[in-house]
């Protein structure tokens, strides 16, 4: 019991719930607000749709442990403390922005993949893909540039489907797609599964910036 | 430019910038026209691609930023050179493979449009506004790289900046000149429009102004007992520069092209005359057809085609004396040609006559359809039973039909009754 709670003190939690609230505050301010990205396109993207970016990346970013050296030697096994780590922190912010879409009043007469179709299912299932994609850069490239993932699938492929439908499968345009969206739900628990396991098993840990002794050296 | 290259490679700015090249070129290369080569359609992609290659900028600056600072402060503390030089060194080894990358990019697409024979040349100016909103995208990362310690939240702070910077622009700025101040933004190219130079000198000006003002500013180590030195001069020429450019754009209220028709022609004379721009010269030969299928069930008539002229729809709409305009904008499916003869006989047909309510005269949505020789119902739908009648006369006795209905079609008085 000791151990759980000396770990869950290396972690940021307030930090991520806090952003997961902001988050949700700010989905309540923005409502349908959506805004065009594609010149060629004839759609706006509802920022609603692309704030759960805000508690993905948070959740990446931060799951950097704070005592890397002692959880590298640890003797315990710590894979399943750090993926209960980030499935508390994913579902804290995936029932924070579901809820806040109960709140909202969904206007009426707006085309399917609107903010009408953006209900609360859609907005956890945002929350887990973005979070579980997240994770996933943060393997590849470092806590610090694991939002390059998540940023990537939110942004890129509005800008090149001149019209949402062009995605058939709505894997690429996952943050549009409507509530009773099959694919992309199970893709988005895929992305977070495969996110978040290579999260915690990561071997070496939550790698530690790469800062050469020499860093500049040769320039002062 | 040793030290540059030295710190350029121990930063990640090299892979961005390769990224940055990659996406430039994949979104120029899906903004492409169907069926045409166009170098307006490749500036139109560059510009759609400032939001996520800015985004990256900012971000990579952002850690860049941020890791070399914390990583030299007591170096820079107590180095002989001027830490603002120091730190202003190190931007710069961070902006150029940025810069490296988007200029790589423009080398691919220059090479890719000589080999495939692209229509024009690429607006000049407008190219090296964004190559300047690349380098105020990665100052704005920078800057936010270093106002902060060695936090887990400064880089994704540096790239979402950028990102919430376009929304709150796109969304919350009444003034279209303020919005056009920000470095990304939707604007397109078109061959069919000139682009307003001093718009764009405005905005380069603006950007680079404001990026040697942030750059100089960021937040630094500074000598101990000495209070931290910002080159005054520095900051006020970059200042005026910027706020003039800002003035400027504001000014012409962010426009970017105006309706403007080049006359850039590449004509076919066989019974009558069709002139397209040369970019769009493949649809040459389906469009003729298609007009000449329409003039064998229109001669005689006033909607009859003797001169026509690619133009654009609005603004700008100015045919030469005695032609008329065609719009066609691409060229991926059969449907496209018969939408652009839907469109003249729309415009030169009985529409205009019937006002409004040429909708509510299904004779001449019949006939309307026929000439142009599309599909009534786009769904598949069985098409009427009168529609499909006219569809079966001749190219002769369809045209004898309508010289005899042509005076009731185009003063909007035809009736279903009327028809075959």
């Amino acid at each position: 019991m000791i151990g759980i709670r000396l770990f869950a003190r290396t972690r940021r939690w307030l930090a991520n719930v806090v952003i997961a609230l902001a988050t949700g505050i700010l989905m309540l301010a923005c409502g349908p607000l959506g805004y065009g990205v594609n010149p060629r396109g004839g759609y706006l993207v509802e920022l609603t749709a692309q704030l759960p970016l805000l508690p993905a990346i948070a959740i990446a970013a931060s799951s950097a442990a704070s005592a890397r050296v002692q959880e590298r030697l640890a003797v315990r096994n710590l894979v399943a403390w750090r993926l209960a780590h980030v499935a508390v922190l994913s579902v804290i912010a995936a029932v924070i922005a579901g809820g806040t879409t109960l709140l909202l009043p969904a206007p009426a007469g707006l085309p399917p993949h609107s903010y009408a179709g953006l209900g609360s299912l859609a907005l956890m299932r945002n929350v887990f893909a973005l979070t579980g994609a997240a994770l996933g850069g943060s393997f590849v490239f470092g806590p610090r540039l694991g939002w390059i993932v998540p940023m990537g699938w939110a942004i890129l492929p509005f800008l090149a489907f001149t019209e949402l439908t062009d995605d058939a499968p709505g894997l690429a345009t996952l943050v549009l797609q409507p509530d009773d969206a099959f694919a992309p739900m199970i893709f988005a628990l895929l992305v977070w599964g495969i996110g978040a396991t290579v999260a915690a098993t990561d071997p070496r840990g939550a790698r530690p910036q790469k800062v050469s002794p020499g860093h500049g050296q040769g320039v002062l | 430019m040793r030290a540059l290259t030295l710190l350029a490679r121990r930063s990640v700015a090299p892979i961005a910038g390769l990224a940055i090249a990659g996406i430039d070129v994949w979104l120029a290369s899906l903004a492409m026209t169907p069926g045409m080569r166009l170098w307006a359609d490749v500036v139109t992609g560059l510009t759609s691609a400032a939001l996520p290659t800015g985004t990256l900028a900012a971000g990579i600056a952002a850690f860049e930023a941020n890791r070399w600072s914390n990583a030299n402060r007591d170096r820079t503390m107590v180095g002989v050179r001027e830490p603002v030089l120091v730190r202003a060194q190190h931007a710069a080894a961070v902006a150029l493979p940025v810069l490296a990358g988007y200029l790589l990019a423009l080398g691919i697409l220059g090479v890719i449009a000589a080999l495939t024979g692209t229509y024009g040349s690429p607006a000049v100016l407008w190219l090296a506004s964004l190559g300047a909103g690349l380098l105020l995208a990665t100052a704005v990362g920078y800057w936010a790289g270093s106002a902060f310690g060695a936090h887990w939240f400064v880089a994704p702070v540096g790239a979402l900046t950028f990102v919430v910077g376009y929304v709150a622009a796109t969304v919350g700025l009444p003034v279209f000149g303020m919005r056009a101040l920000f470095p990304a933004g939707a604007a397109m190219d078109s061959v069919f429009t000139r682009t307003v130079d001093l718009t764009f000198l405005g905005k380069s000006a603006c950007w680079l102004g404001l990026t040697v003002i942030l750059v100089v500013t960021s937040r630094g180590s500074r000598r101990p007992g000495t209070a931290r030195r910002v080159p005054t001069i520095v900051v006020l020429v970059a200042g005026l520069t910027a706020v003039t450019g800002g003035v400027v754009v504001i000014a012409e209220n962010g426009q970017v092209t105006a309706a403007y028709n080049s006359r850039d022609f590449v004509c076919e004379n066989d019974g009558f005359t069709l002139c397209l721009n040369r970019g769009y010269a493949v649809a040459m030969q389906p469009l003729h057809a298609a007009f000449a299928a329409l003039n064998s069930r229109v001669d005689g008539t006033p909607l009859a085609a003797a001169r026509l002229e690619q133009n654009v729809e609005g603004i700008g709409d100015l045919p030469a004396r005695g032609a008329r305009s065609v719009y066609v904008e691409r060229l991926s499916s059969p449907s496209d040609i018969e939408f652009a003869v839907e469109r003249y006989v729309k415009k030169y047909g009985a529409a205009p006559h019937c006002g409004v309510e040429s909708i509510g005269v299904p004779a001449v949505d019949y006939v309307d359809t026929w000439l142009s020789g599309a599909d009534y119902f786009s769904d598949g739908s069985p098409e009427p039973a009168r529609l499909s009648a006219l569809k079966r006369l001749s190219a002769s006795e369809g045209n004898a039909w309508f010289r005899a209905h042509a005076s009731a079609y185009f003063s909007c008085s035809l009736t279903l009754a009327d028809l075959p």
